[in-house]
């Protein structure tokens, strides 16, 4: 069994619409359609196919189906979108599009292709899929691609 | 019924579902989905990924918090473990029955299109 963290060179077996399977050292291997790309990939055959090799990050294991739950887009961080609004000033106002309303939350997409969430509590106004509005970032987890989101000027507390 | 007492459970729409709109309401129909059945997150941020991929949009179900403990209890709703406890689940062919109508009991469920 290969430890979490680490880097490992598999063989695509079969590819399915919500991820690519691979075999590295008799283990299966499962790249899930998210963690394939930092850009969204509508199919995967498309960009992959039965024999190539890859490497990918072990995320954690299935112990049920014995199976390894890997990355590809986390060894490629110089396309990782989040990577990059990590490096602006904190309150740096983005524009952002309301792609989803759903539930508590809008889902808001940023120009370098990111997403996050924005509490519609917080926005103090009706917002609809389409809709610009600006933000700022709240709370950032750059590896996983998570990003909470805050209407501009609201996220930085006064500094006394 | 609010929201504390339900559990919502999130879909990215995969690109081979015929009736996203219809399946909320109607339920799903396990001959178009053999094999693990239909896969749902209860952390949404999953789904929101599978949806920002698929591009077909995302489906909004909710289900009273007993009811879908105890469908856990019975096998009906099962763990996804390609992702940490209590963020994903799926749904066999032979459980979907009793979900279709769990799914019945909360509030009205939605079905998200894509954004155009």
């Amino acid at each position: 069994m290969v430890e979490i963290g680490f880097v490992i060179e598999a063989v695509v077996t079969h590819v399915e619409h919500y991820g690519v399977f691979l075999r590295h050292d008799g283990e299966e291997v499962i790249v899930l359609i998210p963690e394939f790309s930092w850009r969204p990939v509508k199919n995967l055959r498309d960009v992959v196919r039965v024999g190539d090799r890859l490497k990918v990050l072990v995320l954690r294991y299935n112990y049920k189906k014995r199976q390894i739950v890997a990355s590809v887009r986390r060894l490629h961080q110089e396309d990782n979108p989040y990577r990059e609004l990590s490096r602006l000033p904190p309150g740096e106002v983005l524009e952002g599009t309301v792609t989803f309303a759903a539930g508590e939350d809008l889902t808001i997409r940023l120009p370098n292709g990111a997403w996050g969430d924005l509490p519609k509590r917080s926005l103090g106004r009706e917002a609809s899929v389409g809709d610009k509005v600006n933000v700022e970032v709240e709370a950032l987890e750059v590896d996983e691609g998570r990003l909470t989101l805050a209407p501009a000027g609201s996220a930085v507390e006064a500094v006394r | 019924m609010s929201p504390q007492d339900e559990v919502t459970l999130w879909r990215g729409v995969p690109p081979n579902c015929r009736d996203p709109a219809g399946e909320v309401v109607n339920g799903y129909a396990a001959v178009d989905y053999p094999g693990n059945g239909p896969y749902f997150a209860t952390e949404r941020q999953i789904a929101h990924a599978f949806a920002f991929s698929y591009g077909c949009g995302i489906q909004e179900l909710h289900i009273p918090r007993p009811l879908f403990e105890a469908l856990v209890i019975q096998g009906v709703i099962l763990a996804d473990r390609y992702y940490p406890p209590g963020q994903s689940w799926h749904v066999p062919p032979g459980g979907l029955a009793d979900f279709n109508a769990a799914i019945q009991q909360g509030t009205p469920n939605h079905y998200h299109p894509p954004p155009p």
